[in-house]
């Protein structure tokens, strides 16, 4: 709580850069601030501007999904809030509460946000070619020229570790796959707890006007594709909803082995009631996040016939995603 | 006819089925142990048999035919069962249809004191909570 209050303080000083100069691309580094080129070609570490927007603080939720839910949703950006404004009016980040999500890295315009050495975002402060400003900058259009953060097993399985080891594990991992969903493109409203008519922990909402609802667990059992035929009964009943134009989605830490039943069970639920369930490990969403890639769930409808989520993701990437084969965090294992 | 089906068959996942010529109606079976009063968990299992034996057809079963759950006690009046089950017939055109076992043991009284059985058929169409 304490952090969201330092959140509404008016910030006292800001940067632009020197001779006028704007930015035009960014190119982020490995562990070291990002590149940033600016308009008269010259080429710096980004660092931050305390500029007028505060992404790396807030993601507008202008789209309501529901109308339902418009009390329930929330502008704060980081699952964990381990990044506010200071009582400088500076943004700062609690390096004990970040999960090293990446989330505030992708949203800062010009990348003065970077993972560091220790899995956690670090702001860059060492201000080069920049002067103090009257006005808070406001970056308008940049190029990024490469993804935020490149992924790898080991940074994502320290980040569903650290998830895993807080005591509200459920709500931050919600948050994040809410904001990840929101950052790639699809309208998402978390649901409020306790709302037997909303029993799903998301909806979406996709461009054709279609209800995508959300399920997002640690481990991949039975009860997911249960909840979603549960989720799309009493949602499309309850709100009058047709049918044809729901469908579920199960994000996942990590995806259950071959020869669970799940993979059986939505390839039975799609034949038997016509409900398609897409299957979303977090890796991909991540992935897609840090690259700035738009998610369309064409290609996670997986099932008994596919298992894995890796040509998905690929199409979406144009590259291959960075994680070994046969690995549970992209595709189901033996 | 009642059958058990064998453990660790996963295309035969309900606790019991009934069993005529040409149809099938499966049993989710709540122990006390499990929850004294059903609850939408069995509704759910009761729902995924319903769909299992539809899409593996490893019996005979009909469309319209029910599924059954049978729980030690009748659902709490606020655990939204007969809710979920009418919005399962509105959205996927499926019964489902529960009792306690005190229903059971009424029925099963029943049919020894009046020397009869109870038809295949007189189950087929049930819906909701029994316990008439």
């Amino acid at each position: 709580m304490d952090n969201i209050l330092k959140q509404g303080k008016i910030k006292s000083k800001s940067f632009k850069y020197k001779n006028e100069a704007i930015p035009v691309i960014v190119q982020y580094m490995d562990q070291e601030p990002s590149k940033l080129t600016l308009s008269d070609e010259s080429t710096i570490n980004s660092s931050c501007l305390n500029c007028y927007d505060l992404n790396c603080l807030t993601l507008e939720n202008n789209s309501i999904v529901m109308d339902e839910l418009s009390s329930s949703q929330t502008n704060i950006l980081c699952p964990t809030e381990a990044i506010f404004l200071n009582e400088s009016g500076e943004v700062e980040i609690n390096v004990q509460d970040c999960i090293g999500c990446g989330l505030c890295v992708v949203s800062c315009p010009v990348g003065a946000i970077y993972i560091g050495k220790e899995d956690v975002a670090i702001i860059n402060r060492k201000n080069q070619s920049m002067e103090f400003s009257d006005e808070p900058f406001q970056v308008k259009c940049i190029v990024k020229s490469s993804p935020a953060i490149q992924e790898n097993e080991k940074k994502l399985r320290k980040i569903i570790k650290l998830i895993n080891e807080l005591p509200d594990r459920t709500s931050v991992l919600n948050k994040l796959v809410c904001k990840s969903l929101q950052l790639t493109g699809l309208d998402t409203n978390l649901t409020r707890q306790g709302d037997v008519n909303l029993r799903m922990d998301a909806v979406s909402i996709d461009i054709n006007n279609n209800h995508i609802l959300v399920e997002i667990e640690h481990t991949a059992n039975l009860d997911s594709p249960r909840d979603i035929l549960d989720d799309v009964a009493v949602f499309c009943s309850r709100y009058d909803i047709d049918k044809s134009k729901a469908s579920g989605l199960i994000v996942l830490t990590e995806l259950p082995n071959k020869r669970t039943e799940y993979w059986e069970l939505i390839t039975d639920i799609e034949k038997v009631v016509k409900v398609k369930i897409a299957t979303l490990p977090l890796s991909s969403l991540l992935a897609l996040t840090w690259s700035g890639s738009l998610l369309c769930l064409t290609d996670f409808y997986l099932g008994n016939n596919n298992t894995s989520a890796r040509n998905a993701t690929y199409k979406l990437l144009l590259r291959s995603i960075n994680i070994p084969n046969k690995n549970s965090l992209i595709e189901a294992a033996k | 006819m009642c059958d058990i089906p064998p453990h660790g068959v996963n295309s035969r996942r309900w606790d019991a089925i009934l069993l005529s010529d040409d149809d099938s109606i499966p049993i989710e079976i709540k122990s006390p142990t499990e929850e004294m009063n059903l609850s939408v968990k069995a509704i759910r299992q009761a729902l995924e048999n319903k769909i299992i034996l539809q899409s593996r057809k490893s019996e005979k079963n009909k469309w319209p035919t029910c599924t059954l759950a049978i729980g030690f006690e009748l659902p709490n009046k606020r655990a939204e069962v007969l809710e979920l089950i009418n919005d399962i017939k509105k959205i996927y055109d499926i019964n489902i249809a529960i009792f306690g076992i005190e229903y059971l043991l009424k029925i099963s009284v029943n049919c020894i004191s009046e020397n009869r059985k109870i038809e295949f058929s007189e189950l087929i169409n049930k819906k909701g909570i029994l316990n008439g």
